[in-house]
């Protein structure tokens, strides 16, 4: 430990940790070694950028909107690499997702929306941040956010349904 | 289901432990900003083959750590060049190449505009009238290609003599994603219904505005996980494609086989067997999302490149390794791409692994090959990143 500020920043994300990692196992559609590259990106460049990022107003959102431009970038990165070529698609589960076991219906359920989609619904229901904070984040309008919202919480409802009937 | 049940599943939901090593993280962080001090932009001027002159530069520097340039050479039997990309673009790909190695285009953006363009000696003409990302090419220039929504929601369509036609979605279906085309202008790929399912189709080049739905197995279940889907036509009208995680082929008459595999097909998860792409000559190339049969590999995530010969009705397994994609030429070589630091490689007919060598920076993914595997194509990694051309 060389100072007294990276004391307080293993102290920060030590405690943070585990709503972290739980964001972004979600995030991922339930890919832990997906989960767990982004959590590590997340925090390494947090330290990178500690000095300024420990006085922000609200370091938790703060660190919350780095978690999800990592996962957001990851997904953007495969999505323009082979935009519209067989080998890799971003806007549908890629190859690692499908490969996951369903640990849990709802996991298997995100999984099933777009990335963005599951960042809307993981932000603000697991996170809790507001629909402005949302819309800055994923750069697109409150309006979509909302509309988003409703969409994945409607495609969710009915894959749990259809789980269930499905036995 | 109402948020404050999404609320409490997501917070209740059992998740396993976290591998995030905080102590490295700190590690790593000083080494990055350390770095980040002594890398410099740099410009290197290339000769390539052809006598053309190609300005480079350095990529931006990344939070990697820096790979020692290489210098552009004919290592390997291939040169390596770099475009540049216009100024007021953040990003510049090349997408796709046809089979005589003519046609190069591909995409520039800005993060929120991006617009579909053909390259030419290293300099990228906008296809005039399309709008969005441009995808497969044939030889006649014919590019199909989509724009993408504020959702992330892909509208297919087809540019053709500088008129873009958008792809038809059957009835019930909302989006449309183009993953191939044949020397006539036939298109197929996907539609996508608004619960994410997706199906393959075929947009025939004799009826614009028309789309026509390939057989599917009976008793389909709204299954999303696997998304099923046509990647590949040649002349004769033969379609290869993915239907519920099984490479399969539909003859031209629309009967749908599954392809041979090169071993059991893993029964994890989703229970994807693999992919396949685009077909050139008579082959198809894909991945097989396991080892093949009788391998003593080890690891579980190991997969195979694979080749399909579709007149004679085989599978070769090419090479194995952690491959994100595949793509081939009609000659029977490929070219492999994955996420390791250096991470393309050649496989030639005969199945020989060869790393491509890689532009300074570092970095480059080759992603297709013209027919007779002389040109690839590719891009660099990263937010900014640049087309890349290997000469083989």
């Amino acid at each position: 430990m060389r100072t007294l500020r990276d004391a307080e920043y293993v102290e920060y994300v030590t405690a943070r940790l585990p709503a972290l990692h739980r964001a972004a196992y979600l995030l991922c559609g339930g890919d832990a070694a997906l989960a767990d590259d982004i959590v590590q990106t997340t925090i390494t460049r947090l330290y990178q950028r500690w000095r300024r990022a420990s006085r922000a107003d609200n370091l938790d959102a703060y660190v919350h909107r780095m978690l999800v431009n990592t996962f957001v970038d990851e997904k953007r990165q495969d999505w323009s690499k082979v935009r519209l070529l067989p080998s890799v698609h971003g806007d549908v589960p890629s190859r690692t997702e499908s490969t996951i076991e369903d640990r849990d219906a709802l996991v298997a359920a995100l999984r099933t929306l777009p990335t963005r989609q599951r960042a809307v619904l993981v932000l603000r229901f697991l996170l809790d941040r507001p629909v402005e904070e949302v819309a800055e984040i994923l750069e697109c309008s409150a309006g979509t956010v909302k509309s988003q919202t409703s969409r994945g919480l409607a495609v969710l409802r009915d894959q749990l349904v259809l789980k269930n009937h499905a036995g | 289901m109402s948020e404050t049940e999404l609320r409490h599943l997501m917070a209740a939901i059992d998740v396993p432990p976290t591998r995030a090593d905080v102590q490295q993280a700190m590690v790593d962080g000083r080494r990055r900003s350390r770095n980040r001090a002594v890398v410099g932009a740099a410009v290197a001027v290339l000769v390539v083959a052809g006598g053309v002159v190609a300005v480079t530069q350095v990529n931006r520097p990344s939070s990697a750590t820096p790979v020692p340039a290489t210098p552009a050479s004919k290592a390997a039997g291939c040169t390596v060049e770099t475009y540049k990309v216009p100024e007021k673009w953040t990003a510049g790909t090349i997408d796709a190449i046809d089979d005589t190695g003519r046609y190069l285009v591909g995409t520039l953006s800005t993060g929120t505009v991006r617009t579909p363009v053909r390259w030419q000696h290293g300099v990228p003409a906008p296809l005039a009238g399309a709008t969005g990302s441009a995808g497969p090419v044939n030889s006649s220039g014919v590019v199909a290609g989509a724009d993408i929504d504020e959702n992330d929601h892909l509208l297919g369509w087809v540019w053709k003599n500088g008129k873009m036609t958008r792809l038809a979605a059957p009835s019930g279906y909302l989006w449309t994603v183009p993953q191939g085309i044949n020397a006539r202008g036939d298109v197929v790929g996907f539609a996508t219904s608004a619960l994410y399912v997706s199906i393959p189709v075929l947009w025939p080049a004799d009826h614009p505005g028309t789309v026509v739905k390939l057989q599917m197995p009976a008793g389909l279940g709204a299954s999303h996980a696997n998304f099923s889907r046509a990647t590949g036509i040649d002349e004769h009208g033969t379609i290869v494609g993915v239907i519920l995680g099984r490479p399969v082929r539909w003859s031209a008459d629309g009967l749908a086989t599954p392809l041979p595999l090169p071993g059991p097909a893993p029964t994890s998860g989703g229970g994807d067997a693999g992919t396949v792409g685009a077909i050139r000559g008579h082959f198809a190339f894909g991945t097989f999302y396991a080892k093949p049969a009788g391998s003593t590999l080890n690891d579980k995530s190991l997969v195979t490149a694979v080749r399909w010969d579709l007149r004679a009705g085989t599978v070769t397994s090419l090479a194995v390794g952690h491959f994100n994609g595949v793509s081939g030429a009609a000659t029977g070589g490929a070219v492999t791409w994955n996420d390791d630091p250096n991470p393309s490689a050649r496989i030639t007919p005969d199945g020989r692994l060869i790393p491509l060598n890689q532009p300074s920076g570092g970095g480059a993914l080759a992603l297709e090959m013209s027919a007779d595997g002389s040109t690839i194509i590719g891009q660099t990694r990263g937010d900014s990143s640049r087309p890349v051309v290997w000469h083989c």
